[in-house]
């Protein structure tokens, strides 16, 4: 009797370490709270507030600390260094793929208000609200990185995407925003639907939510509602990720919302899709010729978003258009790996290769998107790409940062997105993808145009009057500063990205169910440092 | 012969249908989110159904969170359309056209 107590209230309060590993989760979700609150006793609510921005900054202290100390130093607190632990019934995976996520959800979450802060424009919106739900937008997504079943990530995608409804049409009586935040708030509601609509057949196959059972789910061509289900799923994260048949909201989106808000999107969202997929197809699946049309799939989604990206990227004129291009031909790369994870569901390369690109896309987004905020700030709304024309001469540093970032878009070696790209095609290489290796390349370099078509209006061409023109004041100085940093810090990770990420021990965390008395094998004897070894 | 379940999960297959069909073809945005609304519901009863031919209880858990997630975006969809109606009077899907390439 004391056995089934025993284990509801371990589900009712889990152990302490818990609360460590959650402990970024829980401090954004209180953050924003007091941040909401902050804006109701002080002040008129519809200024901008000090004070909740620094609450709000704070607050995303812990998910820079708690990760950093959980992934310098594994064996730690009493965990296991091979079979790292879940909670909650699979609710929370405590493994250094969650950490990793925190870290890099925690750093864009401090880099977008901290870019708010110091932008002329971006400080009119600092508003209780958006601080609010910028930390629940970024709670949402942790909680759907770190979730090891259906119901947790429903909620944090939920969570994640109610927020950023409201976070693109934030700016009210800007007419363009407010389309941007109605067409979003359909596809995403759509999507959402089609995700929960995908896991109801696929529970109804296996009946259990649980990522990690979907290793029993039959996904051969005779199993239809196994089949379905899955290409549902699969089909509404693509929505969410920007996939390129399901694209079509992306660059109205993305040259809605403001831009400080655009890079967040454009990245930290991302970020928590892509673990999600990585979870889901990590775990395999069974069924005779498995993997192989699902890898087909991803094949298709890559190609023709690598294709779109690139492509249409060309025609467009809007410096936010073209980069909202340039994030679809991105998450091809994603499907590259998802293609390589489909057929080796194991294997530690494609995994790391997926956080590697991931830490790297986020940055140089970011970046991006912190430069064209920037640049906005002191001319118009809508950037064109004719307007940057002579940037090198008026604005030398803006245009330095913002070569270096859209360099490493381009994947060009000395910046940090070769690094990235090497790794994902190195890793489908080795799974016997070459075909789609080789389109990658071809297509990467068609998309070198219209990247190239940016850095000759910055370096080559003279400016004329509508060109923009950066101020020089106080603020810029701040901005020169960040954006320096974090173009440096590209550079920098592009060398060191790839080795670090290669220690991060990639198991999933798996729950000890003792359903039968027996607890399940894998679990390294405290202290000891047993070699690090994969999941099935 | 088919079982109530069954029959359940079939006719949650035709509403989904429905609902994605009116997502795609209505151009009223209101009923667009109706639409959304029918393809949550379809779902909800996806997995009711689900939950009694798999004979495990997780199917209606959902349910219930499903529902609380559907009344949160039926909120926001309304603010915004309202927030809409108020600049522009008018909440047809065709005159979205600000955002153009």
């Amino acid at each position: 009797m004391n056995e089934a107590l025993d284990t509801s209230l371990n589900m009712m309060f889990p152990p302490a370490a818990f609360y460590l590993h959650a402990a970024p989760i829980l401090a954004l979700l209180v953050g924003g709270l007091v941040a909401l609150m902050a804006g109701v006793f002080r002040g008129n609510p519809d200024r901008p507030n000090m004070v909740s921005y620094q609450i709000g900054f704070i607050s995303c202290f812990p998910s820079v600390i708690v990760p950093l100390i959980l992934l310098s130093a594994p064996g730690s607190f009493g965990m296991s260094v091979t079979q790292p632990p879940a909670w909650l019934g699979s609710g929370f995976l405590g493994d250094q793929i969650t950490q990793f996520t925190f870290l890099i959800v925690g750093l864009g979450t401090m880099f977008t208000l901290f870019m708010a802060e110091i932008s002329n424009a971006g400080r009119q919106l600092l508003r209780p609200e958006l601080v609010c739900l910028l930390m629940f937008a970024s709670a949402g997504i942790m909680i759907m990185a770190s979730a090891g079943e259906f119901m947790a990530f429903f909620t944090g995608l939920e969570l994640m995407s109610v927020s950023l409804y409201v976070l693109v049409g934030y700016q009210r009586f800007d007419m363009r925003g407010l389309e941007a935040a109605v067409k979003y708030f359909l596809m995403g509601a759509t999507a959402s639907a089609i995700i929960l609509m995908g896991m109801a057949l696929i529970y109804l196959n296996i009946g259990s939510l649980r990522w990690s059972d979907l290793s029993s789910l039959n996904i051969s061509l005779s199993n239809p509602f196994g089949v379905i289900g899955l290409l549902m799923f699969i089909v509404g994260l693509s929505f969410k990720l920007g996939v390129a048949p399901f694209h079509t909201w992306g660059p109205d989106v993305y040259q809605g919302a403001h831009s400080t808000l655009t890079g967040y999107m454009s990245t930290l969202v991302k970020v928590g899709i892509v673990m999600v997929v990585l979870r889901i197809l990590g775990n395999g699946f069974s069924g005779a010729e498995g993997g192989a049309w699902l890898a087909k799939v991803f094949w298709v989604l890559a190609t023709l978003s690598i294709l779109v990206g690139s492509v249409f990227g060309l025609v467009h004129n809007s410096v936010k258009r073209m980069l909202a291009y340039s994030s679809i031909a991105n998450a091809g790369y994603f499907c590259l790996a998802f293609a390589t994870l489909a057929l080796s569901p194991t294997s530690p390369e494609a995994r790391q290769a997926v956080l590697a690109y991931t830490a790297i896309y986020t940055i140089l987004n970011l970046g991006t998107f912190a430069i064209l905020a920037w640049l906005e700030d002191s001319s118009r709304e809508d950037l064109l790409k004719e307007e940057l024309a002579g940037l090198g001469k008026r604005a030398p540093f803006a245009a330095l940062c913002l070569t270096v970032f859209i360099l490493g878009l381009a994947g060009i070696p000395p910046a940090a997105g070769f690094f990235g790209k090497f790794m994902l095609i190195n890793s489908a290489v080795s799974v016997g993808l070459v075909g789609l290796a080789i389109v990658m390349v071809v297509l990467s370099c068609i998309s070198l145009f219209y990247y190239l078509s940016i850095l000759v209006e910055i370096w080559l061409k003279p400016a004329t009057r509508s060109s923009v023109n950066p101020q020089d004041n106080e603020d810029a100085r701040d901005v020169r500063v960040l954006v320096g940093i974090v173009a440096a810090a590209s550079l920098v990770i592009g060398v060191v990205g790839p080795r670090w990420v290669a220690s991060i021990n990639t198991t999933f965390a798996r729950e000890l169910r003792s359903s039968s008395g027996e607890v399940k094998t894998g679990q390294a004897a405290p202290g000891v440092n047993a070699p690090v070894q994969q999941d099935m | 012969m088919l079982t109530l379940p069954e029959i359940g999960l079939y006719f949650s297959f035709l509403m989904f249908l429905v609902g994605l069909a009116g997502v795609m073809f209505r151009k009223n945005i209101l009923f667009m989110m109706l639409s959304v609304e029918v393809l949550l519901n379809a779902a909800n009863l996806a997995f009711v159904c689900a939950s009694k031919l798999t004979g495990t209880i997780d199917g209606q858990v959902v349910m219930f969170f499903v529902m609380a997630v559907a009344a949160c975006e039926a909120a926001i969809g309304l603010a915004l359309i309202i927030a809409l109606y108020r600049t522009k009077a008018s909440i047809e899907a065709d005159d979205l056209k600000a955002l153009r390439g």
